[in-house]
């Protein structure tokens, strides 16, 4: 029981490199599809938009870049500070793995009363509600994933989490600014 | 302990829903097509003559605080701004209608503009009054949420 709960919160124990990366790339995927048909924009690691106006490729460099500049950030931490050999398959495929809570927002916006709503509604609300749960859900998988892939532990561990996230929250952010 | 916090939400949600102004989105099936195609005609044409250094001559299609606010220079003005920050106006087409008002006084009718230096369309929206006649005009970054 204690071995099925953990996969919730950290499933990389058991799953790790090409295990975890094509089920993780088809999530994304899915993820992309279902935020492109609600419009549901990751316009950034924490940050959450809901318009139809944009084309798909939008949604898919969206998602990519999401991931990839977090998977980067987070490898060279582990290159440079981790004593073990990492292996990047296993950095991209946890990492994208991780990202699969974020499927829930764009889901519940195929319900036709969450497509379009007033600013001040309970719609709003639970949504943000749902995307806030998604998101705390998403950090506590991508913290064992980097602790797991880049075998860091202690200060080193948080210490680089934090700034691997800052850094790629910043250049996610310019990318995603430069191509509107 | 738990009821308490239930009903606690429960206020708040009906509260803010109180709060919101009296807007309703419009069925497909109810939009009234002659109002949309008003808005269309009227906010494709502003915009087409604005990208071809004109201006769009008011007649009788507006109510007054509209038309004098909208002068020739203020659209010239409205458009070198939204070009510089968009791009020139490619298209427009129809994406839903809101009434608003206890009596829907006013239809809310949202296009999606397409310009050549965005990537993203915008919300085009058209506000008329009972009378039919323009009692609104914006151009800002689509968003589901009015």
């Amino acid at each position: 029981m204690p071995m099925k709960s953990s996969l919730l919160y950290n499933p990389f124990n058991q799953i790790a490199g090409f295990s975890s990366f094509i089920p993780g790339l088809i999530g994304l995927l899915v993820i992309t599809w279902l935020a492109f048909i609600t419009g549901t924009h990751y316009n950034g690691l924490s940050h959450i938009a809901f318009a139809r106006d944009s084309e798909y490729w939008f949604f898919l460099t969206e998602s990519l870049s999401n991931w990839f500049f977090i998977a980067v950030f987070m490898f060279l931490s582990g290159l440079s500070l981790s004593k073990s050999r990492i292996r990047a398959i296993d950095v991209w495929g946890t990492t994208l793995l991780s990202r699969l809570p974020f499927v829930i927002t764009p889901m519940i916006r195929t319900l036709p009363v969450f497509q379009s709503f007033l600013i001040q509604s309970w719609q709003r609300y639970f949504l943000h509600g749902v995307y806030l749960a998604s998101l705390i859900w998403f950090l506590i998988l991508l913290f064992h994933a980097f602790k797991i892939s880049c075998n860091l532990k202690n200060d080193k561990l948080v210490a680089s989490f934090i700034i691997s996230m800052v850094l790629a929250e910043i250049c996610t952010t310019i990318f995603l600014k430069s191509i509107i | 302990m738990k009821p308490g916090i239930l009903i606690f939400f429960a206020f708040l949600f009906i509260h803010l829903n109180s709060c919101s102004q009296d807007l309703k989105k419009l069925n497909t099936s109810d939009v009234d097509k002659s109002k949309v195609k008003i808005a269309q005609d009227f906010a494709s044409s502003f915009l087409s003559k604005a990208k071809n250094g004109g201006t769009y001559q008011f007649q009788n299609e507006a109510i007054a605080i509209v038309k004098n606010s909208l002068t020739g220079e203020t659209q010239k003005l409205l458009y070198e701004q939204l070009k510089s920050q968009f791009g020139d106006f490619q298209s427009l087409e129809y994406a839903e209608s809101w009434v608003q008002g206890a009596g829907q006084e006013n239809l809310i009718v949202r296009l999606k503009g397409d310009f050549t230096k965005s990537n993203k369309k915008l919300e085009i929206r058209v506000v008329l009054d009972k009378s039919n006649k323009i009692a609104g005009f914006w151009v800002k970054p689509w968003s589901d949420m009015l």
